[in-house]
């Protein structure tokens, strides 16, 4: 073999990463001054080769990647939908409570023979005014103030009171809209509303009873909506 | 009493609930494997491209297109090799239109200069034989920069460069003793 060949044999063996060398090559390499040259030259480039890629390919990755990726995740998953659009879902709450009003202000007035109704049987009275003045018997005796929050609004004592009383049921993600409106809504006790999660389980009829709605108005109940 | 009920359609209702679980399953699944392939994407990219901004740009992209089609993955465990293929893919792509536009731009040729340190850390520490490497890196057959650069990153045996890449141990050796090779002549 010649240098020519020994270095080729040199250049593959720390190519190839080897750690121990053909006792040939290092015999060769001892007496020949090119050849150890050579050798030398080729250490010293491979160990700045190896060094030189491991410190490409472990740069710092840096912190900006983790929080970045998470908020492109993010904003890839789309909100938990649920079965109608959002719209939809204000738009029929919206129309529920517009059934509601209608059932309550247009409601024919019962007149009754019992001697426990307040109201007598000759009397015509308005029904904003029958509601209100169910709604105030709703009210617990000692202080005889409803609050206007929509927790206390939906009390218990309300609710067995409120029998005789159209029922709303919103659905649970339109509760706290709901419990929101009934609170804001100036005329306390006009709207007594019971708030219960609708089956969710099981399909179940729609009924409405016939009514006349004059003057529907439509509007969000959530702010943010608009 | 009078009730208004509005109609669930219940069986839609349970196979939508049933689609959003398993989709935030797979979000959660995909955000832990994250914790990993984040940086190993990150390196793979900022091996073959060399620039830090350029490197995350793609990393994110790579992920958030493997985040689009993990569904499509049938075999998860295949998923770093996956993404590997991803990354690398957008790197080179990316690296070629930065190239023509480099060319574009000036017709100035690269500078070559010879190395004039001695000792290895003196040639690993000098910009000027570490921005010949990455040269004489970019120069590297894809198959050939890829290998070299997997099996040089912390963490990664020459076994899992070969689980990874889907290729024979004895092909991830070889492939690493000409891209080793190469690059002296290159560098010579």
């Amino acid at each position: 073999m010649n240098c020519r060949q020994y270095q080729e044999r040199i250049l593959n063996a720390f190519a190839a990463g080897e750690v121990t060398f053909p006792d040939a090559l290092v015999e060769h390499q001892r007496n020949c001054r090119a050849c150890r040259a050579y050798w030398e030259s080729q250490a010293s480039l491979f160990c700045g080769i190896d060094a030189g890629v491991k410190a490409i390919a472990n740069e710092e990755v840096p912190r900006s990647l983790a929080p970045g990726l998470r908020a492109l995740l993010n904003d890839e998953l789309p909100p938990p939908s649920s079965w109608m659009p959002a719209w939809e879902v204000a738009a029929v709450a919206a129309a529920i409570l517009a059934v509601s009003f209608g059932s309550i202000l247009y409601r024919p007035v019962r007149h009754t023979v019992s001697p426990n109704d307040r109201v007598p049987a000759h009397s015509v009275e308005s029904p904003v005014a029958v509601v209100r003045r169910l709604a105030e018997d709703a009210r617990p005796s000692p202080s005889r103030e409803l609050k206007r929050t929509g927790a206390r609004a939906f009390g218990h004592s309300a609710v067995n009171s409120a029998a005789a009383m159209p029922e709303v049921i919103v659905l649970p993600e339109e509760r706290a809209a709901f419990a929101r409106f009934v609170a804001d809504t100036p005329e306390q006790g006009v709207v007594l509303a019971v708030a219960r999660a609708a089956p969710s389980n099981e399909d179940v009829s729609f009924q409405i009873a016939v009514l006349e709605i004059h003057e529907l108005e439509v509007q969000s109940l959530d702010p943010s909506w608009e | 009493m009078q009730e208004l009920v509005l109609i669930q359609p219940g069986r839609a209702l349970q196979e939508q609930t049933v689609r959003e679980a398993e989709r935030l399953d797979s979000h959660g699944e995909f955000e832990a494997r994250l914790v990993d392939c984040g940086p190993l994407a990150y390196r793979v990219a900022q091996g073959v491209l060399h620039n830090k901004a350029d490197a995350e740009d793609v990393a994110q992209e790579a992920l958030l297109r493997a985040y689009r089609r993990f569904d499509r993955l049938r075999d998860r465990a295949r998923f770093r090799a996956w993404l590997v293929r991803i990354v690398y893919r957008l790197a080179l792509d990316r690296l070629r239109s930065r190239k023509r536009r480099e060319r574009r731009e000036t017709s100035c040729a690269f500078p070559e200069p010879r190395p004039t340190a001695t000792t290895a850390e003196d040639l690993a520490a000098s910009t000027e034989f570490r921005a010949r490497l990455e040269h004489a890196m970019d120069e590297l057959p894809e198959k050939l920069r890829l290998v070299l650069l997997l099996a040089a990153m912390q963490g990664y045996t020459l076994e899992e460069v070969s689980g990874i890449l889907g290729i024979p141990m004895g092909t991830v050796k070889s492939r690493l003793f000409f891209a080793r090779k190469q690059l002296a002549e290159k560098l010579r």
